[in-house]
């Protein structure tokens, strides 16, 4: 007598019908999504640096001032540098849009202009001029420091990086 | 017998890592109470996290200390009973909703949805599975998942030319280590990503391993007889990431869970997949 190895799938479906169920809406959903570019979770994508980046001899960075002197991220052990250079990097993208949240437009394409679901989630979904200035006191209060500024630095590359002013 | 012994064993790996989270989030100061008042939000187009918002669940967790404070309890309290092995069903399903609500309001607030949490998302389902052939069937699904991880960050670079795209690795150094690079110019470390930044061809090189690498998880959706050597170079893949191109996905390394089962996982799962006899002639 021989035995025949069954696949994953028909293992599924002898097995576990719900969960056959979950993997196939989890690789519809996925597709759709993929073919989107969007992600939802639970539907990601990995698409991490697969967008061609040109290498470039300037480069630009949100710098943060403590009473005017650069205070580098770096040097603080155990602090969440990624976390906090996000904050910085949307601070800097919120004022370059003058301080209006571009996920308003998209609340608006979805749910229509002066809909009551669109005002009614804006406030959840957006952040406003308030968040904005209470952006630097936060942080002032999160990293336990006080007079900070935030300013943008250019670095040229030579042998090493070098300070570069326009 | 082995099976309970080997669910036992790799929840119990589960609840461990849910614990050493909660420290390492603590020590860096990214749990919910240490992100009381954060001003900024960012759902993006994800619309899991545009429910969750609407739900005003984010906005209670960061703005409401005390309950900040009780949501990071329970994550702390319910990994601690899950480790001893007295968890209840029930008590998983609340734990379900605090981490999921954790990994939203986290994203959220940095404004930058991270992929590095994934790991903890998807494994927690395993922790509501008891019976022994669910849960060895949910284990196999999460498995083709990290395989699939894995080869879609791939097939991305490939699709979008990153893939072939000599300067990438040397653009992604200058980009990730301009803060570190500008603060210790003199340091070994510095030194040593200088040397890769004015030597394309070995960064080229270093790039087509690691895009190969993802791409080569491919074949565990064929065989599990090189889980092994895929538990390894996912480990390694990430620990690389980490060194040269200082991106920290420590914690997705949870999924390495999948490459390294615990004995008797697999015995379950081909036991029924070996049950259908056939008469030979």
């Amino acid at each position: 007598m021989m035995k025949i190895k069954k696949t994953y799938f028909q293992l599924l479906y002898q097995q576990q019908k719900v969960l056959l169920g979950f993997v196939i809406f989890f690789i519809v959903g996925q597709v759709f999504f993929s073919f989107k570019g969007v992600e939802t979770t639970p539907f990601f994508n990995y698409g991490m640096y697969s967008t061609p980046i040109e290498s470039r001899s300037i480069y630009t960075k949100n710098v943060l001032l403590e009473n005017g002197a650069p205070l580098s991220l770096e040097e603080r052990v155990f602090f969440p540098k990624r976390f906090l250079t996000y904050q910085l990097d949307y601070y800097q993208h919120l004022l370059q849009r003058d301080t209006t949240d571009p996920v308003i437009y998209t609340i608006q394409k979805r749910f229509g202009q002066q809909s009551p679901l669109t005002l009614y989630l804006t406030p959840f979904l957006s952040n406003n001029t308030t968040d904005l200035q209470n952006f630097i006191p936060w942080m002032e209060a999160y990293m336990n420091t006080k007079k900070l500024s935030i300013r943008q630095q250019s670095y040229q590359l030579k042998a090493q990086f070098e300070r570069y002013d326009y | 017998m082995i099976i309970d012994t080997a669910i036992q064993k790799t929840k119990n790996t589960i609840w461990w890592g849910f614990l050493l989270l909660w420290i390492i989030r603590y020590v860096q100061g990214l749990l919910l109470h240490q992100l009381h008042g954060a001003p900024f939000v960012s759902v993006e187009a994800d619309n899991f996290f545009w429910l969750w918002h609407g739900l005003q669940l984010v906005c209670y967790s960061i703005e409401n200390y005390t309950l900040a404070i009780g949501l990071d309890g329970i994550w702390l309290l319910l990994a601690l009973i899950g480790i001893t092995g007295r968890s209840k069903w029930w008590l998983n399903l609340i734990f379900l909703f605090v981490f999921t609500n954790y990994f939203v309001c986290f994203n959220s607030v940095a404004t930058h949805h991270e992929h590095t949490l994934i790991g903890f998302l998807f494994l927690q389902f395993l922790l509501l599975v008891y019976q022994s052939t669910s849960f060895v069937l949910t284990f196999a699904t999460i498995r083709y998942y990290v395989l699939f991880s894995m080869v879609n960050a791939g097939v991305w670079k490939v699709w979008r030319g990153s893939a072939f795209h000599y300067e990438q690795l040397e653009a992604i150094l200058k980009i990730q280590h301009l803060d570190y690079l500008t603060t210790y110019p003199e340091n070994t470390y510095s030194h040593f990503i200088y040397y890769l930044i004015h030597n394309p061809s070995i960064t080229a090189s270093l790039w087509t391993v690691a895009w190969g690498i993802e791409l080569f998880f491919l074949i565990g959706f064929f065989t599990k007889r090189l889980d092994t050597l895929l538990g390894y170079l996912f480990l390694l893949f990430f620990l690389g990431d980490y060194i040269i191109m200082d991106i920290s996905f420590l914690e997705f390394c949870i999924f390495a869970i999948v490459f390294f089962p615990a004995k008797g996982i697999w015995d379950h799962y081909n036991e029924l997949a070996l049950e259908v006899p056939i008469h030979s002639n």
